[in-house]
């Protein structure tokens, strides 16, 4: 009996759940929202690369692991072979007196590439030059005529300037592609003399990254040309703040869009006005475009050069006005951030010569787009410590 | 375990089972001669027409359809005349959609008119009433979408023409002071239903004096959408006018009989002078009309009577519907 009982129970459980509709997962390949988040390119040395404690006159490893965690690419795609993108830089740095990136000069001077004859062509040292430097690496440091010295100086320092700074080509986060491109940088340096007191010699290695970045936002944003809330009756949409917390794929942020409708002295039109809050939501600066390269070099940059980023923004597909000065127009506008935060404020004059927005129209949705271009640099570092190999 | 226990499992099974079958929803029909609720036209948007979500690549154009399903509910006939005549207000009534950027979505026209589509009233033959759906096609263009995802609100909105007709039985009493005589009615206040139409003419309050009786009749707007002047109707779809705070809220009261006494001439207030149009505020408005209880021979009974206050109102309605899309472009 008790078999009966139990076995109605479960038929009868199995139709009431037979009953409710499942949950079926409707994750779609292309819902990924790429354009979100706050990282930009992404740096770490690897472990023991470098080590903790390197050995005094020896060599050792130093490697990055670069992702590019944002949502713009960094050079030319090099899958899609896309429109060509200015590349990033890498550039290593260390304490020249206890590290340096060329170890045995007549080895070296035997076994250069192309990239590095080509380099040390340009710095002055020819094939002749080249030979020479075999030999002279050879004589004990006594025996250097000043010449020498200069010829071993420059050698070393092209090749150190070669080695230390390496060009980046790394894809961003992408629809079938949502976590971004990870890339690893390796290079071998060799540590020098500490010196006869020291047993030990602490110092830090960095490494810089610069590199181009794009900031784009895209958004729908509502288009009422009832400035004063008079009509009546259902509207399609309602203008209200845009609030953007999560980031755009990239270290500068838009966090806000305020919309406002601009009543024109023509009462027949209305010119949408948008007021663009931007944030460095990153742990890096930002550069100029132009100023990419100098930033990853010895060369000086000028304050000009900092917090400075262009933007541009296109309301249906027609350019916003985002400059103060009102006799420049539309287009590209530079901006300045200020303590890492700037408000721009854009407008849209009107297409083919029309003023605004016919007031006529009832409220719709309009694609916004901003974009924001810019360099971004940032370093990180990590301390070894030089140990004299003692022999006693 | 016992008989009893098993007829008691038994029991709590069925009762369970009841339980799951009262969770499901069940279609109410009304066999009820009288067409009542407060719909009048109903749009909806078909399913995937449009779609809630589209996928384009550049250079890419992609059909966009928005299909709109028209349903009668209420008691009044939108169907056409072989010939309708000129200023027939159902030549005004159309179906639009908008809340797009035009640019990226081209469909053309964005309105359709409805004096041509099979609507007729709904009626105890017909409870569904009639019912027509409305095309709209069109294209996404992938090149003039700058954006990788735009998301608007398509908006449909039909504006036409409707009209309620409400016919309670109320008291006619010459002598309404007269308190000795026996009487087949008393005066007093009706509240009604609604009668197929979204505004309902909702209570009917009734006032004695002297020589007149008048009748308060309050009307609603019971529906969801607005109630617009019939004469208005033609600036809902209108590119270069468009419709203004005056031309909302006006319902015209096209007759009130008391039996065959007609009251139309004495009725008030108006919207406007030499007007019948009643101004609804907040939704609800009324009109007082006046019977001459004076003159016996023009009621044709000198004691208290029932008979129907025909009301008929004629308005302009607009209702509409929303539907969020998402379009997605691929880079």
């Amino acid at each position: 009996m008790n078999k009966k009982i139990n076995f109605i129970i479960v038929m009868m459980i199995l139709l009431a759940v037979a009953g409710c509709s499942g949950k079926k997962s409707n994750n779609s390949l292309t819902d990924a929202d790429i354009r979100v988040g706050t990282d930009g390119l992404k740096m770490e040395f690897l472990q023991n690369a470098p080590p903790k404690n390197v050995f005094e006159g020896g060599s050792f490893p130093i490697s990055l692991r670069i992702k590019n965690a944002g949502a713009s690419n960094i050079g030319d795609d090099p899958k899609t072979e896309d429109v060509v993108e200015q590349s990033g830089i890498v550039v290593f740095g260390f304490e020249k007196a206890y590290v340096g990136l060329v170890g045995n000069v007549k080895d070296k001077a035997s076994n250069l590439n192309e990239e590095e004859k080509i380099a040390l062509k340009t710095a002055g040292i020819d094939e002749v030059s080249l030979t020479s430097i075999s030999t002279i690496s050879q004589k004990k440091p006594e025996d250097l005529t000043d010449a020498d010295k200069l010829l071993l100086e420059k050698f070393i320092e092209t090749l150190t300037n070669l080695t230390a700074k390496k060009p980046i080509k790394i894809s961003g986060k992408q629809i079938f592609n949502p976590n971004g491109d990870e890339d690893f940088i390796g290079i071998t340096a060799w540590t020098k003399k500490i010196g006869g007191q020291s047993e030990t010699k602490p110092t830090t290695i960095f490494a810089t990254a610069c590199y181009p970045y794009k900031t784009i936002l895209d958004a729908s944003v509502c288009i009422d040309t009832d400035v004063t809330g008079q009509r009546r009756g259902q509207k399609s949409c309602k203008i209200k703040d845009i609030d953007f917390g999560d980031g755009q794929g990239a270290p500068v942020a838009i966090t806000k869009i305020e919309t406002k409708m601009l009543p024109q002295e023509d009462e027949g039109k209305v010119k949408p006005h948008f007021i663009i809050y931007l944030k460095n939501a990153g742990d890096g600066q930002v550069i100029k475009n132009a100023a990419i390269e100098t930033a990853c070099s010895n060369k000086p940059l000028s304050y000009r050069d900092f917090n400075v980023l262009n933007i541009m923004a296109t309301l249906s597909g027609v350019e916003l006005d985002c400059n103060p000065d009102e006799s420049i127009g539309p287009g590209a506008t530079e901006a300045r951030l200020r303590d890492k935060e700037d408000m721009i404020r854009c407008t849209y004059e009107g297409k083919d010569g029309s003023i605004g927005i016919d007031a006529n129209l009832d409220a719709y949705t309009a694609p916004l787009k901003i974009v924001l271009d810019y360099g971004y640099t940032f370093t990180i570092s990590k301390d070894i410590i030089i140990e004299k190999v003692l022999t006693y | 375990m016992t008989h009893k226990n098993w007829k008691k499992f038994v029991g709590m099974g069925f009762l369970l089972l009841a339980i799951i079958l009262a969770g499901c929803t069940k279609k109410e029909e009304n066999i009820d001669g009288v067409v009542t609720g407060t719909d009048g036209l109903v749009i909806s948007f078909v399913e995937n027409f449009p779609q809630e979500k589209y996928i384009i690549s550049p250079g890419e154009t992609q059909s966009f359809t928005v299909v709109v399903d028209v349903k009668n509910k209420g008691a009044y006939s939108l169907e056409t005349e072989s010939t309708p005549e000129t200023g027939d207000p159902l030549l005004n009534a159309n179906l639009s959609i908008g809340g797009f950027d035009k640019g990226i979505i081209d469909i053309k026209p964005t309105f359709e008119t409805l004096y041509n589509k099979n609507l007729p009233a709904a009626s105890p033959l017909s409870p569904n009433g009639g019912f027509d759906s409305i095309t709209f096609s069109g294209d996404i263009i992938a090149n003039k979408l700058e954006v990788n995802k735009y998301e608007p609100t398509i908006l449909a909105t039909a504006c036409y023409p409707y009209a309620t007709k409400a016919g309670p039985n109320v008291c006619i009493d010459p002598n309404p002071f007269d308190t000795k005589q026996e009487k087949v009615c008393t005066l007093g206040s009706t509240t009604l239903t609604s009668q197929g139409a979204p505004i309902a003419v909702t209570k009917i309050d009734q006032e004695a004096s002297s020589k007149k009786l008048r009748f308060k009749i309050t009307i609603k707007n019971e529906g969801n959408g607005d109630v617009i002047s019939l004469s208005s109707l033609s600036k809902c779809s209108s590119p270069s006018d468009r419709l203004e705070r005056e031309d909302f809220d006006l319902v015209n009261l096209t007759s009130v009989k008391a039996g065959t006494v007609n009251l139309l001439g004495n009725c008030s207030p108006f919207a406007k002078q030499g007007t019948h149009l009643i101004r609804l505020f907040d939704g609800e408005g009324f009109v007082v009309c006046t019977v001459d209880t004076s003159d016996a021979s023009k009621l044709g009974s000198t004691s208290a009577y029932l008979t129907p206050l025909i009301v008929e109102l004629k308005y302009g309605y607009r209702t509409t519907v929303s539907k969020q899309v998402s379009i997605r472009k691929l880079e």
